[in-house]
């Protein structure tokens, strides 16, 4: 073995991750108890604690991060938020039901404004959101931070929507690094601004595997349209004669061209954090990411098949050996035989969708991500982080706010 | 005896080994020369991850950022059974 590379062997990783499933989902159980008991208001608490337990679980040079964030805070920016956005929902309403029904345009026109409020507010709760986390963060006692402004944020990000719109959506990607490269930017720890190199460009062809099928469904589904004679209100739409192959293939090609998205678009999202994290530096010191594509897409499908047997399991535990859903009593005879035979199902079906599910994908996929972050980001010349000295910056009061009040940033 | 740790004094991130003793009421955080570096009131001292109790200990002064990491090998029983609000989580702990 050449000697660089023994080194190298032998040198412990910079980051480290610490974290056990288990220990996961018995902070995710406890936390959708009490969350469910409190009618919901502890989801704030439920957050700090999942926080914590990342943050504690991630070591860098052998010290751990720590998460100072606290429910209460997340609790106070929620309200704060939703004391702004009550009245302005009011004042939507009032305005809405001013308009006359057959002002068509006026109708238009308020949507159109009510949704650009709503982006604004995504994109403010998010950058606000990272600001807060940023500053709740600290490592061997130094704490992280992000400067910058909201509103050159938003300035950015609604030019570059603006942009996508007009070029079908290809922009996006480049979107999606001019904004990170802003995040980055103003990001430090202690005084020690990051910074990230990077061109979009780099990932067009990966891009290009998302956009196109992205494109093909689109064109199939308004040629399909357009095969169907115009249609009232009273009237379903009828085919144009002569159109039936045509709209199979249409259709065909929708079903394709979905299944290709959704695996593009995953392998996408894993090559732009791969390169957003490798693009990132802090003076010498540079980061790489290798995050694993075939590892997660594993651990996808492993979810969705855990859901699918939850699903399955009602069926299953009722039938027994003899599983078969043409003999459920719902398949064969039009009213259930009991009241709990009615609930039973829907109740089941609801714990699922709000607890089930997401539990299962948060432990079986989102913990995966997360640690595979942590243990495939390597970190050159890590030990410049040392030098980083206290800011004197101030931090924000409160919490998440926006970004609660519009359910964006889960952990 | 003095037990050793290493210690951040919450200025840079740069890591220093340190001796620490109780003294009165006090933890005492000297480098290695034996100059006292920060004297921690026993009551002002807490775990810097409040679900934490198993070795590696971190610890934190209320106030401060400064954070003492106890050797590993070391459960802390010796100095924490002497701090009365060790398990206290107050809020906002940052300055």
């Amino acid at each position: 073995m050449p000697m660089d590379q023994e080194q190298q062997t032998a040198t412990p990783p910079a980051l480290e991750f610490d974290g056990k499933r288990a220990s996961f989902l018995k902070v995710l159980i406890v936390n959708g108890i009490l969350t469910i008991l409190t009618l919901g208001i502890y989801q704030f608490w439920a957050k700090a604690k999942v926080q914590r337990f990342f943050w504690s679980n991630v070591r860098f040079l052998d010290d751990p991060l720590e998460y100072t964030g606290t429910g209460g805070e997340l609790f106070v920016g929620f309200l704060i938020v939703i004391a702004i956005l009550f009245p302005l929902g009011l004042i939507y309403s009032a305005i809405g039901s001013l308009v006359p029904p057959d002002a068509t345009e006026l109708r238009v026109g308020l949507e159109v404004v009510y949704y650009l409020v709503i982006f604004a507010l995504l994109q403010i709760g998010f950058y606000r959101m990272w600001r807060y986390r940023m500053s709740r963060t600290t490592w061997r006692g130094v704490r992280f931070g992000l400067d910058g402004s909201t509103w050159t944020y938003l300035k950015l990000a609604s030019g570059w929507t603006l942009l996508s719109a007009i070029t079908l959506g290809f922009a996006y990607l480049w979107m999606q690094i001019d904004l990170w490269r802003y995040q980055i930017r103003h990001t430090r720890i202690g005084s020690e601004i990051f910074k990230f190199e990077g061109n979009a460009k780099d990932l067009m062809w990966p891009w290009v595997t998302v956009y196109i099928p992205m494109i093909c469904i689109a064109g199939a589904g308004i040629g399909i349209m357009l095969s169907f004679e115009s249609y009232t209100d009273n009237e379903l739409p009828t085919m144009i004669a002569g159109k039936e192959v045509f709209v199979e293939i249409m259709g065909t090609l929708i079903g394709i061209s979905l299944l290709t998205f959704f695996i593009a678009f995953f392998m996408y999202q894993i090559r732009q954090t791969r390169y957003q994290i490798s693009g990132v530096k802090l003076g010498i010191a540079s980061f790489k990411s290798m995050l694993p594509i075939r590892r997660l897409f594993i651990f996808a499908a492993l979810s969705f098949l855990l859901m699918g047997a939850v699903i399955l399991l009602p069926f299953i535990m009722y039938l027994g050996p003899n599983f078969d859903l043409g003999v459920f009593p719902y398949f064969e005879t039009p009213e259930p035989a009991t009241f709990s035979e009615a609930i039973a199902p829907i109740a089941f079906m609801f714990v699922s969708v709000v607890f089930i599910f997401p539990l299962i994908w948060s432990v079986m996929f989102k913990f995966e991500v997360i640690k595979q972050l942590v243990i495939t980001t390597s970190i050159e010349n890590a030990d410049v982080l040392e030098q980083a000295a206290q800011s004197a910056s101030e931090t924000p009061r409160t919490g998440e706010g926006l970004a609660d009040a519009l359910d964006i940033g889960e952990f | 005896m003095p037990n050793t740790a290493s210690f951040n004094d919450g200025k840079t991130a740069a890591r220093h080994s340190v001796e620490i003793k109780i003294e009165a009421l006090a933890l005492v955080i000297s480098d290695d020369a034996g100059h006292v570096i920060t004297r921690w009131s026993l009551g002002d001292i807490r775990y810097a991850n409040a679900t934490r109790r198993t070795p590696p200990i971190r610890l934190r002064c209320d106030g401060n950022d400064a954070r003492l990491n106890l050797d590993s090998d070391d459960d802390g029983a010796w100095l924490t059974h002497k701090c009365p609000n060790i398990s206290k989580r107050d809020v906002g702990q940052i300055k």
